[in-house]
């Protein structure tokens, strides 16, 4: 068990006439190695769940282990914790304050106490492991790269902190489509090549169809939904009632449930879609044009 | 109408073989007439935004000109109306509203035009119920979410009342709750003023009159939305995606190549095909 | 979360006969009672103001004892002056201890100065507590303006105070964001000397320093699209306008100074 959260609950503001309950007990349990897709409507605690992830909050009632140890804890090693469960903010080049990259990229570990080659050569793996040269971009000005160039040091950033798990809130936002489909592959190479549990956040089922395998599903500062995303993806009415876009491919499978033919509603991506249509709802005309 | 007639912009020097370093806009030639609903997708770095900003003279061009109904943006006595006409809304969502409250925001247009107290109060109200945001007219802009404060944005431009609306990019930073909003507003624009709607959303083009692409500071391809998204090779290219409706169609088509003869944009129009 | 009209100044939102009156009304008045109370050396006049200051607070529908948090700040200040006025004037002695005496006239030159700064801070305060800070600009604006003939910057000005107003929720909120990112990069604010804690500001303060910079020129961008090119014939939408309270309550104000004053000086 890597991350824990037993009746976690958390308000902001406490005591004051603004108080919100953002967290209403919730029960978590994540292993190592998965990889989980976090959605959820604006303002149902998403961020707020992540948060305490890594000890950035504390809930106020319940609470959260990170590999066994209670965050709450006055010793807490708190600096362990966030170096063991990397947390990379939505649009995270608004951090940026180095006058290079490396420096930029340096900056996580040096706090840890790396130093001389041994952070060179952190630095390097972490940028190399977001498909960025190392050689030509060491010496650049972070505030001078493209859009999807920034997200990718910034990502680097606190890959080279070595964490066990990397939690992103939204990493493709803001991107093209190229942009994106850059960084979610990066992350699927980097899950499998070190293990790493990934927990991502963001408003888009497409963009996780492609990197999780696990959904939870939020809303109002609860778990509504805690399945293997296919089981999820499938239940279009339920998800809209949450707020939630259905993927297209799923929203296609429904339809044509409705009009009587069998497909499997948990499609991932369009291929699956078209094979699911090949074989449900094809068949028979093909045997007729064949 | 707004013609670029070979525009042509670029950072840094010409060097001697006439070799421009960093061009973004490359003989670029587009006319956007009244009450057309158009579509401008490329790549980040493709020169979107900075076409955008020529069309109401922020940028002047190195080469060609840019016309706005007649008037030339180089020419500093018209750039003012010109700025009337075309009304710009950028992507950050924050960056654009500078008052207290929408109320206020929406006002600073007309109030810069000089326009007397009773006008500008009834562009505000005019504008505001055209988005959709006339309860939060006394709100502070901070308690707004990002699809609310680009509804604002928009408001702001249309209280000047202008002939062409341009979005650079208006969805890109918003969730998708954000961004239908944003294209319902858009879409209830259409045929009253001329829009030209620039995203890497492939998804926001498919109700365009036309479709543009653009690709390293060129316009690679225009068209209808399905003339552009049947160039499924070329799609990659530039950088974009194909809709997965249009994508999940194609694959079908591989074996069933008498199916989808007009390519489906949309989850209803796929469904239809296949069930007749 | 952050940043609600409470977190600005002292303003609360109430809807009282002070909180319409016009703010250019208010200004003027904290204008004229600041020097009207550094004239004044009375306990009588002091008294007076006592009473008016009581009856603005009445009329704001604020408690008098909410009023009097606002001398809290400057609770210390207050102390001290008193002290050293007790101890350091000369004059005729009524207690003695070794080389430390306080002199009556101490006494009474130290209460007298206590009591009128607090009076001046807490008409003030009335100002700031019935007054929003979108007012407060709209009525320094409208009385600055007349010094635009010799160049002042007033539209200038208001623009600016207005557009701090509109961002500082925003900037609040960022700067909440880079400190949690920057956490969570191992950044540890407490530990160290002075000169450690003033290095780990720099991830801090370039962040929101760079990003200022960035909404100021998209700001501008926007602000040119919109056809601002300066206070050059603008038109507005909120003008203020004095109506008979106004009126009354200048009136009020200017009879009530001249009075003390032509007290004082007879």
């Amino acid at each position: 068990m890597f991350i824990k959260l037993e009746q976690v609950s958390f308000t902001y503001l406490s005591g004051t006439p603004l108080a919100v309950k953002a967290l209403k007990d919730i029960n978590l349990e994540i292993e190592r190695g998965e990889s989980i897709g976090i959605v959820g409507r604006t303002g149902c605690g998403k961020s707020t769940l992540i948060q305490h992830f890594n000890a950035l909050l504390i809930p106020e009632s319940g609470r959260v282990l990170v590999d066994g140890v209670d965050t709450s804890e006055k010793k807490a090693p708190l600096r362990e914790i966030r170096r063991r469960v990397g947390l990379v903010f939505q649009y995270p080049e608004d951090q940026f304050f180095e006058e290079s990259v490396f420096q930029e990229v340096a900056f996580a570990p040096r706090n840890l106490g790396i130093e001389g080659k041994e952070l060179e050569d952190r630095v390097k793996w972490s940028l190399e492991a977001v498909g960025l040269d190392f050689a030509t971009i060491k010496d650049r000005s972070p505030f001078e790269l493209s859009g999807g160039q920034m997200r990718r040091v910034a990502i680097a950033s606190i890959l080279s902190m070595e964490p066990e798990a990397l939690v992103l809130d939204e990493p493709t936002a803001g991107l093209d489509p190229e942009g994106k489909g850059i960084i979610l592959n990066q992350l699927k190479e980097l899950q499998k090549e070190k293990n790493l549990t990934l927990i991502l956040v963001s408003h888009s089922m497409e963009d996780l169809a492609r990197v999780a395998q696990r959904l939870i599903v939020m809303d109002e500062g609860r778990i509504e939904l805690d399945d293997d995303i296919r089981r999820i993806f499938s239940q279009v009415e339920r998800i809209k009632e949450l707020g939630i876009f259905p993927p297209v491919t799923a929203q296609v499978a429904w339809l044509l449930r409705e009009r009587g033919f069998d497909v499997d509603p948990g499609v991932l991506t369009p291929r699956e879609l078209a094979e699911e249509i090949h074989l449900k709802v094809l068949e028979g005309k093909k045997v007729n044009v064949g | 109408m707004i013609e670029f007639k070979n525009v042509s912009f670029w950072y840094g020097e010409e060097d001697g073989f006439g070799i421009r370093n960093e061009e973004v806009l490359r003989e670029v030639s587009l006319e956007i007439p009244p009450g057309k609903f158009m579509v401008l997708l490329g790549r980040n770095g493709s020169g979107k935004s900075t076409l955008a900003k020529h069309a109401n003279g922020l940028l002047l061009p190195q080469s060609g000109e840019v016309i706005v109904d007649g008037m030339n943006t180089r020419d500093e006595e018209s750039i003012w109306e010109i700025r009337r006409r075309v009304g710009l809304v950028f992507q950050n969502p924050d960056n654009q509203i500078i008052a207290t409250t929408v109320e206020e925001d929406v006002a600073f247009g007309p109030e810069n035009l000089g326009l007397p107290r009773e006008e500008i109060i009834a562009r505000v109200e005019e504008a505001l119920d055209l988005v959709g945001m006339a309860e939060y007219r006394n709100k502070e802009p901070h308690l707004l979410s990002g699809g609310q404060k680009q509804r604002v944005a928009i408001a702001g431009v249309l209280a000047m009342h202008p002939e062409y609306l341009i979005l650079d990019e208006a969805t890109s930073m918003l969730d998708p709750e954000g961004r239908e909003e944003l294209m319902k507003v858009i879409l209830n624009l259409r045929g009253k003023i001329a829009i030209l709607h620039i995203t890497h959303n492939v998804e926001e083009a498919t109700e365009a009159d036309e479709v543009l692409v653009m690709d390293e500071g060129r316009i690679v391809a225009q068209g209808k939305p399905r003339e552009i998204f049947s160039q499924v090779e070329e799609i990659e290219n530039w950088g974009l995606e194909l809709p997965q409706v249009t994508e999940t169609a194609l694959l079908v088509k591989k074996q069933f190549p008498y199916l989808f003869e007009t390519l489906p944009l949309s989850p209803r129009e796929l469904v239809e095909e296949l069930c007749s | 979360m952050w940043g609600n009209s409470f977190a600005i100044g002292q303003y609360i939102p109430l809807n009282s006969p002070i909180h319409r009156l016009d703010p250019r009304v208010k200004i003027v008045f904290v204008g004229i009672s600041i020097i009207n109370l550094f004239i004044l050396q009375d306990w009588l006049s002091f008294l007076l103001w006592g009473g008016v200051i009581l009856l603005l607070a009445f009329l704001s529908h604020i408690s008098f004892g909410y009023l009097l948090k606002s001398l809290r700040p400057l609770l210390f200040l207050l102390i001290l002056t008193l002290v050293l006025h007790f101890f350091f004037t000369p004059g005729e002695y009524i207690w003695e201890y070794g080389f430390l005496h306080i002199s009556r006239e101490g006494i009474s030159k130290g209460l007298l100065i206590v009591v009128r700064l607090c009076l001046l801070i807490l008409v003030t305060a009335i100002l700031t507590l019935t007054t929003s800070p979108v007012e407060l600009t709209d009525g320094i604006e409208y009385l600055l303006s007349p010094l635009k003939r010799w160049g002042f910057p007033a539209h200038e000005l208001a623009m600016m105070m207005t557009i701090a107003l509109r961002f500082i929720p925003t900037l609040l909120e960022e700067a909440e964001r880079i400190l949690k990112a920057q956490t969570a990069r191992g950044m540890d604010l407490e530990s160290g000397g002075l000169v450690q804690k003033a290095k780990n500001m720099i991830p801090l303060l370039v962040p929101l320093f760079v990003n200022s910079f960035k909404r100021a020129d998209e700001l501008a961008i926007a602000m040119e699209s919109r056809c601002y090119r300066g206070g050059q014939g603008r038109t507005r939408l909120r003008v203020l306008q004095l109506r008979a309270p106004d009126y009354y309550f200048l009136i009020f104000s200017f009879s009530f100074v001249t009075l003390l004053s032509v007290r004082f000086f007879l």
